[in-house]
């Protein structure tokens, strides 16, 4: 069934609400008046009385009718009136598009005070979607840039080896170099593939985590793969309480950590990797002996494609978003991720999650 | 000729090197940085400027808007690795001459950079053509009166910088930055020598020395 109008539904009311009042106000009268009559005997005075009555009804009828006309008259008007600028906001909101989110649509639309809360949050929704819009673009746009710088180089390469006959060891260089590139590419689209799991925030399977042995097999095979580069320290302090994660998830959060802190720390130097309790959480902390962050990035660190280098050449090996994936990972658990950086202490990552979840 | 790249992708920058080295026997010098590359392109010695927008320490753009400002009129080829024409149209509307987007051909890069430097030069005919000598500067052979001639590349490079310059005195220390890179060692009594040699090919008159100043190649014969 469609649903009724506002302005046929407050029409309605009025006009049942004027009818009773109406109809109890005669009804009352008439009652009054008949039982009054009743003690009269002079039919002279019941004829008169009777016709006076007669008119009075009428009059009564004839002005109830119009007020019930005037009623559903002003009902239509007002409910027209006060719906204009809801209409006014629908009709902008028509032309409302991906493409020109970031307009002011709703200006001048003049909403009375009671609107004014709807038509601000339509305001700010609208705000909030182009913001969301823009970093998907932003996204796209980093991604499409990290994608392309390995293989502009690869195929830089290829083709300035192509410009003559070189020797088998020549040649070799060049594949060595294109096959990193290729692996390259491979780790990005990992990367990509796994923020856009976390993105669709599917379910994964949680397991109660060792973390004590966890952290040591992890170590021992990072600390393998970036052998001489710095040495790694663990730093566990039991008793630890036992906390659920999906181990894929947390190996990928680590070992993203401890890989930035063999990267940016001093080489020869000390990656700490430790684990506490603290309070009812667990706190899982990588330092390394790398000099001070600016505080202005420290924040913006854990953004998707951040690097601290506006270049964002391939010479660092990264391409931001090791961090971001474990952030996302840490929000999942319902924990906290943080970094602070100073010249005395190193910089410091640290999640804290909390323990039984 | 000589060519700066300013491009923090070192293989990027090599490879780019290696082509105009291999295929157009340019000269080359690479430089990582922004800061790098401004202080190399203010020395005034190259005959083109390839540059990358994204540069650490100084961007490419502020890099154009300061060579331009300091009234160098080099030409300059950009490469932009951001999609989108913003970039672009904001670095042409700043001074640049042309732009690529990563990734690229090598072989478009190279065609790009050679009709540059003919501009530059104002020959946009990439066969130059001085009295009976004949200057393909595409193959790099140079014909004299219906003969190949296939010259040395330091020697070819000598005979196209002084045709791009037909009529004006070049003097020494112009030949000089112009042929060799930074790395290069330089003596200039090799440039007497090519001299001598070009002259040995073409006739003596081809080649005016006017002393203490330069040389001048001479355009058609009067």
């Amino acid at each position: 069934m469609k649903p009724l109008s506002l302005k046929t539904r407050l029409t309605l009311l009025t006009v049942v609400i004027i009818a009773a009042v109406i109809v109890a106000t005669s009804a009352i009268a008439y009652r009054e008046l008949h039982e009054s009559l009743t003690r009269v005997t002079d039919p002279q005075v019941v004829r008169h009385a009777t016709h006076e009555m007669g008119e009075y009804f009428r009059f009564e009828w004839i002005l109830g009718a119009s007020m019930l006309l005037a009623a559903a008259v002003l009902t239509t008007i007002s409910v027209w009136w006060t719906m204009r600028p809801i209409r006014s906001t629908a009709q902008r909101l028509q032309g409302v598009t991906h493409r020109n989110l970031g307009a002011e649509h709703l200006d001048s639309i003049d909403p009375p005070a009671e609107l004014v809360p709807f038509v601000n949050a339509v305001r700010a929704m609208l705000g909030r979607i182009h913001d969301g819009v823009q970093a998907q673009k932003r996204f796209i746009a980093d991604a499409s840039h990290e994608l392309r710088t390995p293989l502009t180089l690869a195929k830089s390469t290829i083709q300035a080896t192509r410009l003559k006959r070189r020797s088998p060891a020549e040649y070799d260089a060049v594949l060595a170099e294109v096959l990193g590139d290729v692996d390259r590419l491979g780790r990005l689209a990992g990367q990509l593939l796994d923020l856009a799991r976390l993105d669709e925030n599917s379910p994964v399977d949680l397991e109660d985590i060792q973390i004590e042995p966890f952290l040591r097999d992890l170590a021992q095979a990072r600390a393998a793969q970036c052998e001489g580069a710095a040495r790694l320290v663990l730093d566990i302090q039991p008793p630890l309480p036992a906390f659920r994660a999906n181990p894929g998830e947390l190996e990928s959060l680590m070992g993203n950590l401890i890989d930035n802190a063999f990267k940016h720390g001093p080489a020869g130097g000390r990656v700490t990797v430790g684990a506490r309790r603290d309070g009812a959480s667990v706190l899982l902390s990588v330092k390394d002996e790398g000099g001070q962050i600016p505080a202005q990035e420290l924040d913006r660190l854990f953004d998707r494609f951040y690097r601290s280098d506006a270049s964002r050449s391939s010479a660092s090996g990264g391409c931001g978003l090791g961090l971001a994936i474990g952030a996302e990972i840490v929000k999942r658990l319902g924990g906290t991720i943080a970094i602070t950086s100073s010249p005395t202490e190193g910089t410091v990552v640290s999640a804290r999650l909390p323990a039984g979840s | 000729m000589r060519v700066l790249i300013v491009e923090d992708e070192a293989r990027l920058a090599r490879n780019i090197a290696s082509v105009l080295r291999e295929k157009a026997a340019f000269a080359v010098d690479i430089a990582y940085d922004g800061q790098d590359g401004l202080h190399q392109a203010q020395s005034g010695s190259y005959d083109l400027l390839i540059l990358d927008l994204m540069l650490p320490k100084l961007g490419g753009l502020d890099i154009l808007r300061e060579i331009r400002r300091k009234g160098l009129r080099v030409p300059v080829l950009v490469l932009t690795a951001r999609a989108g024409t913003d970039n672009i149209v904001e670095a042409l509307d700043i001074g640049s001459d042309d732009y690529l987007t990563k990734p690229f051909e090598l072989a478009e890069l190279l065609a790009r950079c050679r009709s540059l430097i003919r501009r530059s030069y104002d020959h946009p005919d990439p066969i130059v053509r001085l009295g009976d000598i004949e200057i393909n500067t595409h193959s790099h052979v140079v014909a004299h009166r219906g003969r190949r001639i296939v010259l040395p590349a330091m020697e070819y490079r000598l005979l196209e910088f002084l045709a791009m310059r037909t009529g004006q005195v070049v003097s020494k220390t112009d030949i000089l930055e112009h042929l060799y890179d930074f790395d290069a060692e330089r003596f200039s009594n090799v440039i007497e020598v090519y001299i001598c040699s070009l002259r040995k090919h073409f006739g003596s008159e081809i080649i005016r020395t006017l002393r203490g100043q330069g040389y001048v190649l001479e355009g058609a014969k009067p």
